[in-house]
């Protein structure tokens, strides 16, 4: 079987692992893994801890993935199962806290670009602050992930117009925030 | 559109490309153009990748994947269960069929035999598939049922 390159798409991977080629389901992995690996982080809090989630997804996910039926993309029933997993991990230890912004990877940012960058995640911060607990990561799918209303509803549970509010009322914010800071540059 | 207008559409963009009203008023507008970008380059600047995208988690799924059954393609029961009724309603219709019951007379009772046969390794056919692809969930569940009553004797 030929190697499967990195632009590959989902469901042609996923096709390849059904056929046998284990050695595709690593470029799914590579794929995806920042984003169980802070929904880990975000449910557990501790990078240890957010490292074995992520492996147990992922296993999870490869065991089960004759049952993929792509009623959604292959990335939403991967959040779904990541969901479900920090649910059950955190049942009785606590709720999802959205990773705070300390970026490891920005040497090559301009300091305006790190400074818009520290607004941005305080003025997420601030967002899901007034948010009830369990909609945060609803913030942090949309924003951090680019993840659409409908798929963080699929991923979540939760309605699709109570995640769209939450997202319009937290990116008014934002803009109000970055529009105040041009201000204060401009003066 | 309003710049007002244009500014509340953009709070409720669904993680997509503007529609076309929205970059008409775009490009007439430069202080709404302004706004957009700069919200949009704060939301891409914030994607890149933070402390949790460090990490490889590669190797570990892959020195885990040997331990673990593999995915296999499969038909869900719903399938099977749909499949075996067709089977049973055409085994019982095909008797009754008028091009059958054209035929059937000149062949005489004899023909019948060969119809049985047919419909009989058919059946031999679908349920032992059913079985062999089931071995799996069938000792699943009598493990659980046995976990089950282990645990109500207990």
């Amino acid at each position: 079987m030929n190697p499967i390159g990195p632009e590959a798409a989902d469901e042609d991977i996923i096709a390849r692992v059904l056929d046998g080629d284990t050695d595709a389901f690593s470029v799914l992995v590579r794929r995806y893994q920042r984003r169980v690996l802070r929904l880990g982080y975000g449910f557990l809090k501790d990078a240890d801890a957010a490292e074995d989630f992520s492996q147990d997804v992922f296993v999870k996910a490869y065991v089960g993935l004759a049952g993929f039926q792509g009623r959604s993309s292959f990335s939403t029933w991967l959040t779904r199962i990541a969901y479900n997993a920090g649910i059950n991990a955190t049942r009785n230890a606590g709720r999802y806290e959205a990773l705070d912004s300390d970026p490891v990877d920005t040497r090559s940012l301009s300091p305006e670009d790190e400074h818009i960058r520290a607004e941005t995640a305080a003025a997420l911060r601030r967002a899901m602050a007034a948010l009830p607990e369990k909609y945060a990561v609803c913030l942090d799918l949309y924003f951090r992930d680019g993840m659409r209303y409908e798929d963080i509803g699929i991923a979540t549970g939760f309605p699709v117009n109570t995640i769209k509010s939450h997202v319009f009322r937290a990116k008014r914010d934002l803009r109000k925030a970055l529009c105040a800071e041009e201000t204060r540059n401009d003066l | 559109m309003t710049c007002e207008r244009f500014l509340e559409l953009l709070d409720g963009l669904d993680n997509e490309k503007p529609p076309a009203a929205m970059a008409a008023h775009v490009r007439s507008c430069p202080a709404c153009a302004r706004r957009a970008a700069a919200l949009q380059s704060a939301v891409d600047l914030y994607r890149l990748p933070d402390i949790a995208g460090s990490s490889n988690m590669v190797p570990r799924v892959a020195a885990m994947l040997p331990f673990v059954s593999a995915p296999r393609r499969s038909v869900s029961m719903r399938n099977w269960l749909g499949a075996g009724f067709v089977l049973l309603v055409s085994m019982i219709m095909i008797p009754g069929l008028s091009a059958f019951m054209v035929i059937a007379p000149d062949l005489g009772a004899d023909f019948m035999v060969p119809v049985s046969l047919v419909l009989g390794c058919l059946v031999t056919a679908y349920s032992g598939l059913f079985v062999v692809s089931h071995l799996d969930d069938f000792s699943r569940r009598l493990k659980a049922y046995q976990g089950r009553q282990a645990h109500k004797a207990a």
